[in-house]
């Protein structure tokens, strides 16, 4: 064989170069893992059904019927539409209702994450990074947080700001900012010291940089996954904020509100609450799919 | 060889916080460097050797800025490092006096590839805008350190501790640094990969006209590398000449007990032993005195009372130690 030498061609090179790289890609690391595919897809479907909510509802989310109330899964009424999983306590379609409260469902879980990931993680990482007088101010701020009950915190959140979807999500996400920043704080303070980051410093990086290109990067792998969990979580919340009259108001169609209403029904139409419940319970597990996909994507030594 | 010192330390002090363990005592200092002077010619290699906790990384870690320094000063070109006030000059010191570090399992981002790895520091200082051209900078850069192209798309964790080092030494490297600071580059290293990655550290000094400060503890690698040698003891460098006569003709006795410790070269080699009794002391508090005279053998009265300076005996070579002092003028 001619290649003793160890050298070889451009072509071969490249070649190779561009295996390694498709190796690297989080897509195609994606795509190669089952489990996260699952999620993916689940979450994809939720989207699209919230997204095209008015194309394929087969009815009018609010329209009232007396007659056909509480009426289980494939009952068709007398005008002759079938509810294929049956009617509530006002005689609405559950399944158009259910498709609609995807929209308030799916933008709460993921408004009130984004909402509070970002301010969470940004005051963990100057708290964590900076040490000293900022971070003690920083922290104790959030320990007062912490010492609210979650549920009145938002509440109080709701109170001043008035109810309406985006107040809801602020609400929510505010309330889950401590959590986010004593997560992050903690990594951080880990990270921080780690040889890599002197090397950084030595380079002559500045702060910002090494934050988010050395710091942040190490610290994600909780992150995404305590933000997935928190997914499932917001959902529950916003449902119990409008179970307290403090959400989305009863008109409006969301998956929280579908399963509080459903709770009184539990003995005589107990596929109100199922329903609603089997609807958030499969979103949630799609996010945490993703979730732990997305960390083991993030994560270089997963390379199948 | 009578230029000015590429690098002047002067009197330079390091002292560390402790706080007591006791509940309402203040925090205590640690002396971890106290007076510590040197030359660095441009060129050469300086081994600054002593045993553990004796100051050596930190000393090597003021002068890459890692630790700000307490009293002294560090006098780079004859610019004094303490007084770069625009970003531009604060810049230009991280951009020539570089650092590879002694492990390199942490010392690389796990997170980064080595070619972002090696990248950083020209994105950082912005010396390659072009994005190609950077790349092409990177691979000439892994090509003389010994790595292949094909390695640009890998993670740090997929490297074996060698190569991981030629990555450390890459990224410094790539800045056009004058000065290195090697802090126990090969001490995480087994013997066969140390052979290389010294012989590397070699090869780049004679291509690029590099000064290193070589720390290590290991007397036969500093003895392979270095021009010339320090000796640290607690924080204070107690003896300093040419490598070669340090192993012919030691003075100082701590550099004695040090060397008699190398084992023999023949089981029948009969040599003298010097044996220090005790421990190093601590380096909390204020100091009295030589730092070594509890557990040096020619202790005097004046050794407990006085802190010896680094004097010259005979040409290129500085002994802290009063023993020297006297044996000149008897």
């Amino acid at each position: 064989m001619a290649h003793t030498t160890g050298v070889l061609s451009r072509e071969a090179q490249n070649e190779m170069l561009k295996k390694e790289r498709r190796a690297n890609n989080a897509w195609h690391k994606l795509l190669r893992n089952k489990m996260a595919l699952v999620g993916f897809i689940i979450v994809c479907l939720v989207f699209l059904m919230a997204i095209l909510a008015p194309v394929i509802a087969p009815c009018d989310p609010a329209a009232i019927s007396p007659l056909d109330k509480l009426k289980g899964p494939g009952y068709v009424s007398s005008k002759g539409i079938t509810h294929w999983l049956g009617t509530d306590e006002f005689g609405r379609d559950l399944l158009s209702r259910l498709i609609y409260g995807a929209q308030i469902s799916v933008v709460v879980a993921i408004g009130s994450t984004v909402v509070g990931g970002v301010i969470g993680i940004l005051l963990g990482l100057i708290a964590g990074y900076k040490g000293g007088l900022v971070d003690s101010i920083i922290m104790r701020i959030m320990d007062g947080m912490f010492a609210f009950p979650f549920l009145l915190l938002a509440m109080i959140m709701v109170t001043v700001l008035g109810s309406g979807i985006q107040n809801v999500i602020i609400a929510i996400g505010v309330a889950n900012v401590p959590s986010f920043a004593r997560m992050v704080r903690g990594q951080v303070h880990v990270v921080k010291n780690e040889e890599y980051c002197n090397a950084a410093r030595a380079l002559g990086e500045g702060d910002a940089r090494i934050l988010f290109r050395h710091i942040l990067p190490n610290t994600i792998s909780p992150i995404v996954v305590y933000a997935t969990m928190n997914m499932a979580s917001a959902i529950l919340s916003e449902a119990s904020l409008s179970f307290l009259g403090l959400g989305i108001t009863p008109p409006t169609a969301s998956w929280g509100n579908i399963l509080t209403s459903g709770k009184g029904y539990l003995q005589t139409a107990p596929h109100l609450a199922t329903e609603a419940g089997l609807c958030i319970l499969i979103t949630v597990i799609g996010f945490n799919l993703l979730g732990d996909g997305i960390r083991d994507v993030l994560d270089p030594k997963m390379k199948k | 060889m009578s230029d000015q010192p590429i690098l002047q330390i002067r009197d330079l002090c390091k002292d560390f916080k402790v706080r007591s363990a006791k509940l309402f005592e203040g925090p205590k200092q640690l002396h971890a460097l106290s007076h510590v002077s040197l030359d660095i010619q441009k060129g050469e290699t300086l081994g600054v050797i002593g045993e553990s906790g004796c100051g050596k990384s930190t000393l090597g870690r003021c002068v890459v800025g890692l630790h700000s320094v307490t009293s002294g000063d560090i006098i780079y070109k004859g610019k004094n490092l303490k007084e770069l006030h625009t970003k531009e000059e604060r810049r230009n010191r991280h951009k020539n006096i570089q650092i590879v570090f002694q492990d390199p399992y942490s010392s690389l981002n796990p997170r980064m590839t080595c070619g972002q790895l090696i990248e950083e520091g020209l994105i950082v200082h912005n010396l390659e805008p072009d994005k190609k051209k950077r790349r092409e900078r990177v691979f000439a850069m892994m090509q003389k350190v010994g790595l292949d192209v094909q390695h640009i798309e890998r993670f740090p964790h997929e490297f074996s501790g060698g190569q991981r080092q030629r990555i450390n030494v890459a990224r410094a490297l790539i800045l056009n640094p004058e000065i290195i600071v090697c802090d126990e580059p090969v001490s995480a290293l087994d013997v066969s990969i140390q052979a290389q990655v010294l012989n590397l550290f070699r090869s780049i000094q004679k291509e690029f006209n590099l000064t290193y400060i070589f720390i290590s503890h290991d007397l036969s690698v500093i003895k392979h590398v270095s021009d010339r040698i320090a000796i640290m003891y607690l924080g204070t460098v107690v003896e300093l000449c040419a490598a070669d006569k340090i192993y012919h003709n030691p003075l100082h006795p701590y550099t004695k007990a040090l060397l008699s410790a190398i084992p023999p070269d023949s089981p029948f080699e009969t040599r003298e032993q010097i044996k220090l009794e005790g421990d190093i002391p601590s380096p909390i508090g204020d100091m009295k005195g030589c730092p070594l005279a509890g557990r040096c053998p020619y202790a005097t009265a004046r050794c407990h009372e006085e802190r010896p300076q680094l004097r010259e005996v005979e040409e290129g070579h500085q002994v802290a130690c009063f023993l020297m002092e006297q044996g000149k003028q008897n």
